[in-house]
């Protein structure tokens, strides 16, 4: 059974209180630091891919573009997938592949194909500080989302989701939300 | 609470009207500490482990509840 919760002492509210205020003092910098586009962000609805259905993960076995070119007809490219099929570049240094999809037929498919691993990769981490192969981050859900046709027939989200699926992912980051901005003006 | 009692025009005016009572460089900390927990609740296990699907709902709540949050803060000027 857990032990009932202590009441803080008088000296340990205080140091609590001073680590607020700090933490505090340091967002608001950093609000002051990314200037207007950090008004932009936080008025933002974040989207974080693994709520949006069933999230599984497939070790690639092929580069990227092989894997976004099988998938071109089933799939909607989401977060970093998206933004390097509209503007060529995208937000992470890691080879991993988002999409969404309507059934996990797709990625039995193209594990037949030896395009992607047969088994499931059991890491869902969207973004791993450790190392580990590439990966499908397949969200399969019961329907796409809004979407737009960008490159060679490539449906990728809409920029205002692009926009909540970055801040879900990464959260307040001034300068890949900049990128995003500077590439959707063009 | 805001996503709970989203038919409550009494609860959301009261609501509204502690909002703007506040200064606006701690209207924005409201802001971010809201959008903040939401981002915090995808990293969290209990949320986003397998078997966490039957949160579904919980989420969604919380989002429905920080878009009523945001269009509050619009309508208080910040």
């Amino acid at each position: 059974m857990p032990e009932p919760r202590r009441a803080l002492r008088a000296e340990e509210r205080l140091a609590e209180l001073r680590r607020a205020k700090a933490k505090r003092r340091t967002e608001r910098l950093q609000r002051e630091l990314a200037g207007p586009a950090w008004h932009r962000m936080v008025r933002l609805v974040p989207i974080s891919l693994r709520f949006e259905g069933a999230l599984t993960a497939r070790a690639l076995r092929a580069d990227r573009a092989a894997i976004t070119d099988a998938l071109r007809d089933d799939a909607v490219f989401a977060l970093d997938t998206a933004m390097r099929l509209s503007h060529g570049y995208g937000f992470f240094a890691n080879d991993d592949v988002q999409a969404y999809l309507t059934s996990p037929a797709p990625l039995d498919r193209l594990a037949s194909a030896g395009l992607l691993s047969a088994e499931p990769h059991p890491d869902l981490t969207l973004l791993r500080p450790w190392p580990g192969p590439p990966r499908l981050l397949a969200c399969v859900a019961s329907e796409l989302p809004a979407c737009r046709v960008v490159g060679a027939g490539y449906r990728v989200v809409t920029p205002e989701r692009l926009a909540r699926e970055l801040v879900g992912a990464v959260g307040r980051r001034a300068d890949l939300f900049a990128l995003f901005e500077r590439a959707e003006r063009g | 609470m805001l996503a709970e009692r989203s038919g409550d025009a009494r609860f959301e005016a009261e609501v509204t009207r502690l909002l703007a009572s506040v200064d606006p460089l701690r209207l924005e900390d409201v802001r971010a500490a809201a959008q903040d927990a939401l981002i915090a609740l995808a990293n969290d296990p209990l949320f986003s482990d397998a078997g966490a699907e039957g949160y579904a709902p919980t989420r969604r709540q919380i989002e429905a509840g920080l878009a009523r949050l945001q269009s509050i803060l619009e309508l208080v000027g910040a």
